[in-house]
């Protein structure tokens, strides 16, 4: 694996370092090359070619924080003073760390030369199949991206850490809208894979989002009431990566921001229900041994069997945890579970963002039930393929609200219809425990907002819906 | 760093020597800092720059777009990407076209009336930290606070094969809160933000302080409000909301590419019945706030080069147009509007709102509760979610009951959701005030975030579907 970014970030770090004063400095260097093709309504209308990356200097000096990026290896010295000045009046915080170097092990990393030997007429070729399939009366808008993603980074700090990466994946997404009269309907389908075996039967996937939004074209009215639900990977991904995992934060914890406070060791959901941080997954979206600070990453047993296990951190709410959390024993530690990353909820991961606590994939772990089993053991409720409004969860409580977007209603174990108007009301504490059944199909999901979760298909009981 | 624009225009000339139909370049450079702290600590601390720079094609009837992190390699990406477009073009039975502009030269600054640089590093963040101990002295409920501070300079620069050349500086300044508060199993969230185009002058201090000191008094009585309740009821919407259900629910509706992707419910509706009689609907990227800084949305030109003008999207209820990149109102037919925006450089255009809104009735506020009678007063969002099919969710952080007309007691958040037109056609009254705010908007794969200015009158509404 040829990784050229370790160099350019260790000499970064030696040409800035030595000035007095300094405990730590730390260098994070990251590119990433991107090849797209985006068909608009059967037509191949955008073609990009997208490199872009930068870096950031974090340092501290007498408990104090500097940081600043920049997008120019040339321009990481500008950085550096800058970082240094912020750091001259910053405040100090007794517990901003840079980590020391921990050594990764067996981790085995995945990168499948097949993928990037893909050429745009192969990309091309998936395209045209999947216009063939949506070129079908009722569909109004065929719309398909595909793209060739190579990422790198490269961490060098002072206190040993000397380390760098590089990934390729593919990832594919289909959009299509049915239409008859005034009524529209939504069908999709996505994946995000790092290994050329699982590219999907690209025919059978466009088929189903064409039958699925034809069949969506059939509104049914929701009466309101209980019922019981199936959520799609997209769905449970929503409601999880918004209105669940910021509370499994450290950091939110420490800031009180999270309905897991005080639950550690609690039974929070159902015995079906098991959630791993899937840190050394390396098919997973941000596959990588080593989080955005250099700390080996991990597989943490986030929920297990539906008794809340651990919490995630970084170095610095790691050591404010070990400040200031209660501990079961004195010889409890809490340390970093390689949980940092740069991101932000909206814009996703960039070096532009401080390191803060992030999951790096939260893993459902899958069940032994089929799709079609599912729906066989519901009367009446509703499959939701993709809900809107997850995004407006409230973080401390879980409470959410959200509207089906693309879904069905169930009725004797059969879809009948979309949706035609519903909103769902809840919060995640509550929600989450009225999961009954786990499927066996969890989907890697070509989404790089908030934080990443892959699940399978879930089904709720007794789910609390109003209709329109 | 700004960049030679004689040195961009060869390099867009040899581009369209290349057998290009057309070519853009553009470039900019962003100095951020932004102060962050939590609970009295500083959270984030950071000066940066960001440079940009992309170029975008039209090849055969498509786009190419590539983007570098120096002109050096964006010279060496110019044949890879023609070549890519013009192979993918080969799969399309139709060609994108535009249509010719003139050559322009403009060079616009929009200066800050109190330079960022007038205050140091040191006192803003003392002014951060001083309106964050603010609450808890007040409100021992409160359980974390974090206020933030962010001001942009920017640079956007502009060039084409029309031999446009644009250049536009400008400053942004905002500062914002988010409160957490818990009393027993009560957990609620309040976040406000203020700001504008300008310098330290949008931030005044005894307004941002005074800002948090009256929304810790609103945190203390949430915690003691009841839940808001579910179901359909009449409502009036504040101007945050009335701002959100214009540009979120409905404004994207209106975005040319969305049209002729075929992911609008619009799509084929201009010059037809889509609100009722009193509903005016205005894009307006020049619009002014009344103290004569350019609203928060505003900009002189998009990012594709065109002067910017207001839109009439709706005229008395009638849709009379959509809003247009270059692309779509060729396609459309119809007059350029100058919403061509991209986050930055790095990103590629796409159709865009700046400052949309329902044009003033002529109802006081007490007109509009006594309409309602009995229904709800819904205040501020937190954030909105639209779908092309004309569903829509948004997040909502207070409600009021509304009792014989008068505003009663507050209720904790909840939301609102369903079908734009059905929702717009329930429209009552319309307020005579506009109240300008800030805000930003996100959409597109990778999500760009842009700046839009919530400016809008309160409206009332005979139903509304409610999710407690």
């Amino acid at each position: 694996m040829d990784v050229s970014l370790l160099n350019p970030a260790q000499q970064l770090l030696n040409t800035i370092s030595h000035v007095e004063g300094l405990e730590s400095t730390e260098v994070y260097l990251e590119r990433e090359t991107r090849r797209v093709i985006r068909m608009i309504r059967g037509e191949f209308k955008i073609n990009e070619i997208i490199q872009e990356g930068g870096g950031a200097i974090r340092l501290i000096k007498g408990q104090r924080v500097g940081f600043s990026t920049f997008t120019e290896i040339s321009l990481g010295r500008e950085a550096f003073k800058r970082a240094l000045s912020i750091a001259n009046v910053s405040k100090p915080n007794p517990y901003a760390a840079i980590p020391a170097h921990r050594t990764v092990t067996n981790y085995k990393p995945l990168f499948d030369k097949r993928l990037l030997e893909l050429t745009p007429a192969d990309l091309s070729e998936t395209l045209l199949i999947t216009r063939d399939v949506l070129n079908a009366p009722k569909i109004h808008s065929k719309n398909a991206t595909i793209k060739i993603i190579v990422h790198e980074k490269a961490i060098a700090n002072t206190n040993g850490i000397e380390t760098a990466y590089k990934s390729v994946a593919l990832s594919f997404e289909i959009e299509c809208n049915a239409k008859k009269d005034d009524i529209s309907s939504y069908g999709h389908y996505g994946i995000f894979t790092r290994d050329a075996n699982d590219i999907p039967d690209i025919h059978a996937v466009a088929s189903r989002v064409r039958d699925d939004a034809i069949l969506q074209l059939n509104r049914v009215n929701v009466e309101s009431g209980d019922m019981d639900i199936i959520l799609h990977p997209l769905a449970a991904h929503e409601l999880l990566s918004w209105a669940m995992a910021p509370g499994l934060l450290g950091h939110n914890i420490l800031k009180n921001a999270s309905p897991f406070i005080g639950k550690m060791g609690e039974t929070v959901g159902p015995d079906v229900l098991t959630i791993i941080d899937n840190g050394r997954d390396p098919c997973s979206l941000y596959a990588c041994p080593f989080d955005d600070e250099g700390t080996p990453r991990q597989n943490t047993l986030v929920i297990s069997k539906g008794i809340l296990s651990s919490f995630l951190y970084d170095e610095t709410a790691a050591r404010e945890a070990q400040s200031k959390m209660k501990r079961a024993n004195e010889t409890d530690y809490y340390c970093s579970t390689g949980n940092s990353g740069r991101f932000s909820p909206y814009d996703g991961r960039s070096y532009t963002f401080p390191p803060t606590v992030s999951t790096n994939e939260l893993y459902v772990q899958p069940g032994s039930a089929s799709f079609s089993e599912m729906l066989r053991g519901i009367s009446n409720g509703l499959y939701i393929i993709y809900p809107i409004g997850a995004h407006s969860s409230n973080i401390s409580s879980g409470a959410f609200n959200i509207v089906p977007y693309a879904g069905f209603v169930i009725k004797d174990g059969e879809l009948q219809g979309g949706i035609k108007e519903a909103i769902i009301s809840s919060n995640i504490p509550d929600f989450i425990k009225k999961i009954s059944v786990v499927g066996n199909d969890p989907i890697r999901l070509p989404i790089t907002w908030n934080q990443p979760v892959t699940s399978p298909h879930l089904v709720l009981e007794d789910v609390k819906i109003i209709g329109g | 760093m700004i960049l030679d624009m004689d040195e961009l225009q060869k390099i867009v000339d040899y581009v369209y020597s290349q057998g290009v139909r057309y070519a853009d370049i553009r470039a900019d450079n962003t100095l951020i800092t932004r102060i962050q702290v939590r609970n009295g600590e500083i959270r984030v601390l950071k000066s940066s720059q960001e440079l940009g720079l992309g170029l975008r094609v039209l090849v055969n009837g498509s786009w190419g777009f590539t983007t570098a992190i120096d002109v050096a390699s964006l010279k060496k990406q110019i044949k890879s990407v023609i070549s890519l477009t013009r192979n993918s073009a080969k799969h399309n039975s139709s060609v994108t076209e535009i249509d010719d502009l003139r050559s322009c030269h403009a060079k616009i600054c929009w200066p800050a009336k109190v330079h960022p640089d007038k205050t140091t590093i040191e006192e803003k963040i003392d002014f951060v930290i001083e309106a964050n101990n603010r609450p808890k002295k007040t409100c021992p409920q409160i359980s974390s606070v974090t206020t933030s501070y962010t001001e942009r300079q920017q640079t956007r620069q502009f060039v084409n094969t029309e031999k446009r050349q644009i250049q536009h500086s400008h400053f942004r300044t905002t500062f914002g809160v988010h409160f957490v508060g818990k009393e027993q199993a009560i957990i609620v969230e309040r976040s406000c933000s203020m700001g504008g185009i300008g310098g330290l002058e949008a931030v005044p201090y005894d307004d941002a302080i005074g800002l948090v000191e009256k929304e810790t008094e609103t945190v203390k009585r949430l915690l003691r409000a009841d839940a808001a309740p579910s179901g359909n009821f009449p409502a009036v919407l504040n101007y945050e909301l009335s701002y959100t259900l214009a540009h979120e629910a409905f404004g994207h509706l209106c975005e040319g590419d969305s049209v002729i992707r075929g992911d609008s419910i619009l799509e084929g509706k201009l010059g037809s019945k889509v609100a009722s009689d009193s509903i005016t609907i205005i894009d307006d990227p020049t619009q002014y706030e009344p103290n004569g800084r350019p609203a928060f949305g505003s900009f002189p030109y998009d990012d594709e080069g065109v002067k910017a003008s207001p839109t009439v999207l709706v005229d008395k209820g009638t849709l009379v147009s959509y809003m247009h990149s270059r692309e779509s109102a060729k396609k459309l037919a119809q007059p350029l509007t100058g919403n061509g925006r991209a986050e930055s450089a790095k990103r590629r255009p796409q159709v865009r709102m700046s400052n949309t809104y329902f044009m003033q009735g002529d109802a006081t506020q007490e007109e509009l509760f006594e309409e309602v009678k009995n229904g709800l007063y819904l205040v501020d969002s937190r954030g909105g979610q639209t779908t092309g099919q004309g569903t829509y969710h948004v997040g909502v952080q207070l409600a009021y009951e509304i009792r014989n007309g008068r505003i009663g007691q507050l209720l904790r958040g909840t939301a609102i959701g369903g079908r734009t037109l059905e929702t717009l056609s329930h429209i009552r009254l319309i307020a005579k005030d506009i109240i300008f705010g800030i805000g930003a908007c996100g959409k597109g794969d990778p999500t760009q975030t842009v700046f839009t200015g919530t400016n809008c009158p309160e409206i009332s509404i005979n139903k509304l579907t409610i999710g407690g």
